[in-house]
């Protein structure tokens, strides 16, 4: 009986984070590039019934094993492609498929994203849209009047005296699995032991994404979905709540044997 | 009398296992493949009750009364192997058998078998559990390096357009002998003979899931009747006791 009471709660905290991972989903689903998070669950360790004196024969296919309940194993993002959208902006960048920017924090630390609203911050300097600086190390020239960024990530830019002049080169990176990237805000992510290191790559080659001026990558949620998760996270939460009250009613019983 | 305090008590104790059984089906309602188990419950053997004859001397010495049951125990755990819903999920990782089969699994234990195909990447590339295990193909863990990752329904793998392997699907000619071990891996006993199964006997869905195999309204419906026959064996021990009290105190007493 106690069993079922940690059943009930186990089920219930696991769909309470589930819930927690839609509600966040479903509020970034006009952030851009932000990637949907998916819950996974597993179910737990099984005891074999028979050891404490309860009633149970000695099968012979195998023991009769006794389940304690479920969790949340894994939260990891789903990398698919967001839709593009226009914006007209000369220092929208969106990645068209696979891949990254790197971005380098204050610390030193490398994180990655797919947020391509860039800004030139006070120096000149070309920044990822928290004010963080873009790896590449990238200069806009003073008084430059038009930047162009090619697919292939190169950036030219058209000085005042009518010259253009190439002024830089976006990379992309890659992961093994970007499912394992650990998202620290403002959508950045940095790499973990799951996502693997980063390596470079040209973009439009070895099946890497290019990049696209005057646009930005959407959100991938699709609020249908998220919307049904919801309602499958509650009603889950429910039956197992029913779990809990079920148990503690038999235990009222047990407990009201002698008047 | 007192015989029967201990036959409800082995009713209400029944009930409880069966409880633990349906809270762990309800509280694993989402977890991919899934599969519920069962309790099955019997009697005790029966046994046949006789009276000591009262009149010593007498031939039999006994007369018998009747067969006597001593209250229920649980028999056999049944895993339902019904296939559950296949659900779409859009990831290219997730996936799903539709048929017959299960995924292999290498652990540190030695092999599983899991229908939770919801899979992922680890940190060098290698298809893995979401507790990290490598999953197999015909030749050992599965490498998966490049960007488009494809499943074939005969289980074929392909990276970026080149054939890597073939899942490893394994069967079982009968699968009673099953156990779960937690995380959605199933351990296989001594002599199951497992063989892995051709293409085309089973199929793979790539982007989907298996759900598991839960008809809630049963499992809503087995913990009400469960509640209750635990609430009518606690009434029939309520009522040995009165009857007891009743024989203590009452039978023989002058007032």
């Amino acid at each position: 009986m106690l069993r079922s009471l940690w059943n009930g709660a186990s089920g219930m905290a696991a769909h309470a984070a589930k819930m927690d991972i839609v509600a966040n989903n479903l509020a970034n689903v006009n952030t851009t590039a932000y990637k949907k998070q998916k819950a996974a669950f597993t179910d737990l360790l099984y005891q074999r019934i028979g050891t404490t004196g309860q009633p149970v024969r000695e099968s012979s296919s195998g023991p009769a094993l006794s389940g304690s309940g479920v969790k949340l194993t894994a939260v990891s993002g789903l990398f698919t492609q967001g839709p593009i959208i226009s914006t007209g902006r000369e220092l929208d960048v969106a990645i068209r498929g696979n891949g990254f920017m790197e971005v380098e924090l204050p610390n030193g630390q490398l994180a990655y994203t797919r947020d391509g609203n860039l800004q030139v911050d006070g120096e000149g300097t070309l920044v990822h849209s928290s004010g963080f600086r873009l790896s590449a190390q990238v200069m806009v020239p003073a008084g430059a009047k038009k930047l162009v960024i090619a697919p292939n990530g190169s950036i030219t830019a058209t000085l005042e005296d009518g010259t253009r002049e190439e002024i830089g080169v976006l990379p992309l990176y890659r992961f093994n699995n970007p499912g394992g990237l650990m998202p620290i805000g403002q959508n950045l992510f940095v790499s973990t032991e799951e996502s693997g290191a980063a390596w470079e790559e040209v973009p439009g080659q070895s099946g890497m994404g290019t990049f696209q001026q005057g646009m930005l990558e959407g959100s991938n949620v699709n609020l249908v979905e998220e919307m049904t998760q919801m309602i499958i996270a509650q009603r889950a939460y429910q039956f197992n709540s029913r779990s809990v009250q079920v148990a503690d009613e038999m235990w009222g019983m047990a407990n009201n044997l002698r008047k | 009398m007192i015989r029967g305090l201990y036959t409800a008590a082995t009713g209400m104790l029944v009930q409880e296992l069966k409880q633990d059984n349906i809270t762990n089906n309800l509280a694993n309602m989402n977890t991919p493949g899934y599969k519920k188990t069962e309790l099955a419950v019997s009697s005790f053997p029966q046994v046949l009750l006789k009276r000591i004859d009262a009149i010593k001397g007498s031939a039999a010495g006994t007369t018998p009364v009747g067969p006597l049951n001593n209250g229920a125990m649980l028999d056999e755990q049944i895993i339902d192997w019904a296939e559950g819903n296949l659900e779409e999920t859009g990831n290219s990782y997730d996936l799903a058998i539709n048929g017959e089969g299960f995924f292999t699994i290498e652990t540190a234990q030695g092999l599983r078998y899991t229908r939770n195909g919801s899979f992922r990447l680890d940190g060098q590339g290698y298809l893995v559990t979401a507790q990290g295990d490598y999953v197999l193909g015909l030749n050992g863990p599965i490498l998966v390096q490049g960007s488009s990752f494809t499943v074939a329904a005969d289980g074929s793998l392909t990276v970026d357009g080149v054939y890597v392997d073939h899942l490893l699907i394994t069967g079982f000619p009968d699968k009673q002998g099953l156990q779960k071990m937690g995380h959605d891996l199933y351990s296989a006993p001594e002599g199951a003979l497992p063989r892995a199964l051709e293409p085309g006997e089973t199929a793979v869905k790539q982007g989907f899931l298996e759900k598991p195999n839960l008809n809630l309204v049963n499992e809503m419906v087995n913990m009400l009747a469960a509640l209750r026959t635990y609430e009518a064996n606690q009434k029939v021990i309520q009522a040995h006791d009165e009857l007891l009290a009743k024989s203590a105190n009452e039978i023989g007493s002058l007032r």
